[in-house]
């Protein structure tokens, strides 16, 4: 009897040893805590692509920047001399048909592009992110009819209302990202409605509700910044189309006017001159695939990143 | 019915704002740079009615253009914006329903590809080239195809409009973009449609691989593919107003972008109001198809 009653003692030394802290830690299984950017960050990375895409958008905005600071030519100055210069060390990128370089005007061009990309995306972001709000958070009647009159502006091609408000409102630059911002918000405002519809319904929501927040600040202070991902990823999106679509206005011959050069405008004067001096064209239209093709990229990377309910 | 009322009440609307947002342009269209003798203008404003008060031309204007005339342009005389659309818009249509005809007897296979081999390389290659097209505005695609198969390869003609073989750039150029735009609906709707029980049971029951996909997964999977046809139509309009212009085409888009550059507003708003209602009524006729082909789906609900 002794004997087990000593054994027994025995084992219970044995099997129920304490543990120091260290160890328990150890035995955690628990990756270490991330906040949600450094998660998405983490998920970005895995994204080749995606990174490519920043790299040359990085790159692109640094020559937008600096590119006219540096290069020794000027965006408008001509010399008649040195018309049609083929690609070479005095010019990097060659002249055109009034001698100005074009890797300067591309630089010119740049700033235009990026600006407008950005600037346009921007205003439909705002307008979107209000409109989307307001019509998923009310709800019922307005919700159908604000939602409807968003199917029926969706329902005309963009291109055609982006040239009749160019040709009322007149040529110039703020006038582009108004009228490309003006009628790109058409998406942004569906998406935005369709995520606050889902969070509205969440306990977050109805408990600030009845602990008496105003409808403005939950609006604003839970439902948009919950719905985040989704408007970031819409928004890196709309740039390559707002892009695009300053690229062929300014091809129709809408939009800012010369000597300043967009990289449409100067696709367009390329075209003119393709049999003779195709690289005219091919620097520009180089241009603006690339970005576009970037912007592209960087969107999708995000979208996997932001927004990871989609897998 | 309530959809075609409603299709109605659109165009309505669109043609109203068309009139006044051209009405508000500052200056008048017959503003030279040399300002014109003053009977001159007062005649023209006559011949044109326009020394009428703004709501009776606005109303005179509805009127006309409920009965399909979109009357006098301002820049060419003699001539009506009708005449232009009988003669530029069987070019134009012809141009964009080839276009269409690319677009989808490439894209629908190529979806099909693309879903069946879902991430091996076929797959991996159609997603980096719809990328690619869909990030390459239409002017470069056509500039780019006029410069190699035109200029150094001389096997096509670089512009004008006639034979087939100088139809071939711009169609390509067209249906570029509703190309990828179809792959990609078509893969995902063939995703989805290959996840569903049926197509299991199918499959367990020993239907061959070649009938399973052709009699039973296609036919759901290229009902949704139908609805894309509207936006497809908007990108062939939009794009057709570049690739005329490159091509030089006799047709309706490069007639809208002349008369954006002569500022002829008579003829701007004629083109949009008609382009806006082809869509319009084009949207229309995908919907009614789309009920009369997929009786699951009942035109009330969605309007």
């Amino acid at each position: 009897m002794t004997d087990s009653c000593e054994m027994m003692e025995k084992t219970e030394e044995i099997s129920f040893k304490r543990v120091s802290k260290d160890q328990k830690e150890a035995e955690k299984i628990l990756r270490p805590a991330t906040t949600f950017i450094q998660d998405a960050w983490a998920r970005f990375k895995r994204n080749k692509l995606g990174l490519v895409g920043l790299i040359i958008i990085v790159i692109m905005l640094i020559f937008a920047i600096i590119g006219p600071m540096v290069i020794p030519y000027d965006y408008r100055s001509q010399s008649l001399d040195n018309a049609f210069k083929a690609p070479g060390a005095e010019h990097l990128m060659g002249t055109d048909n009034l001698g100005r370089d074009m890797f300067v005007r591309l630089a010119y061009g740049a700033r235009i592009s990026l600006a407008c990309g950005f600037a346009a995306s921007l205003i439909s972001l705002g307008i979107g992110v209000i409109y989307g709000t307001i019509s998923g958070y009310a709800g019922g009647k307005v919700d159908e009819i604000m939602m409807r009159i968003v199917d029926i502006i969706s329902s005309i091609p963009s291109m055609l209302y982006v040239i009749l408000l160019m040709v009322v409102l007149g040529n110039s630059l703020t006038n582009v990202f108004i009228v490309i911002g003006v009628t790109g918000w058409l998406g942004m405002a569906r998406l935005v409605r369709g995520q606050v519809l889902s969070l509205k319904e969440r306990e977050f929501v109805l408990a600030a509700k009845v602990s008496n927040v105003s409808n403005w600040h939950i609006m604003l202070k839970h439902l948009i910044p919950n719905a985040f991902g989704p408007i970031i990823v819409s928004m890196t999106l709309s740039i390559p189309s707002a892009i695009f679509l300053e690229a062929s206005l300014q091809f129709l011959g809408l939009g800012i006017s010369a000597p300043m050069p967009s990289w449409g405008g100067l696709a367009q004067e390329g075209i003119s001159a393709l049999r003779s001096y195709p690289y005219l064209l091919w620097f520009p239209a180089i241009f603006i695939s690339v970005t576009i093709l970037a912007f592209n990229f960087l969107g999708d990377a995000l979208r996997d990143a932001l927004d990871p309910k989609q897998n | 019915m309530r959809r075609l009322f409603i299709s109605i009440a659109v165009i309505f609307i669109i043609a109203t704002t068309t009139f006044w947002m051209c009405r508000a342009v500052p200056g008048g269209p017959f503003d030279r740079e040399k300002p014109l003798n003053p009977t001159i203008i007062e005649n023209l404003n006559k011949k044109y009615h326009l020394d009428k008060p703004v709501f009776e031309q606005y109303i005179d204007y509805m009127v006309d253009v409920a009965k399909f005339d979109f009357g006098p342009s301002y820049f060419y005389k003699n001539e009506t914006v009708n005449d232009y659309i009988d003669r530029c818009f069987p070019v134009s249509f012809i141009l964009g329903i080839f276009a269409m005809i690319v677009a989808i007897s490439l894209g629908i296979p190529a979806g099909i590809i693309s879903a069946l081999k879902q991430n091996k390389w076929q797959d991996n290659i159609l997603k980096v080239l719809t990328t690619i097209l869909v990030s390459l505005p239409n002017f470069v695609i056509a500039s780019g195809l006029m410069y190699f198969l035109g200029y150094k390869l001389r096997i096509l003609p670089v512009a004008m409009w006639g034979t087939p073989q100088q139809a071939v750039m711009p169609v390509l150029a067209l249906a570029a973009y509703p190309l990828s735009y179809i792959t990609k609906m078509m893969k995902s709707s063939m995703l989805e449609v290959l996840n569903n029980d049926y197509i299991r049971t199918a499959r367990s029951k020993g239907v061959p691989r070649g009938k399973l996909i052709y009699k039973h997964a296609l036919k759901n999977a290229i009902l949704p593919v139908i609805t894309v046809l509207g936006p497809m139509f908007a990108g062939i309009i939009t794009g057709s107003l570049v690739v005329e212009k490159i091509f030089t085409i006799p047709g309706l888009g490069q007639q809208f972008t002349a008369a954006i550059t002569n500022r002829d507003y008579t003829m701007i708003m004629g083109l949009t109001i008609f382009y806006s209602s082809l869509l319009i009524v084009s949207i229309l006729i995908v919907d009614i198809l789309y009920a009369v082909i997929d009786p699951r789906i009942k035109l009330s609900e969605g309007a």
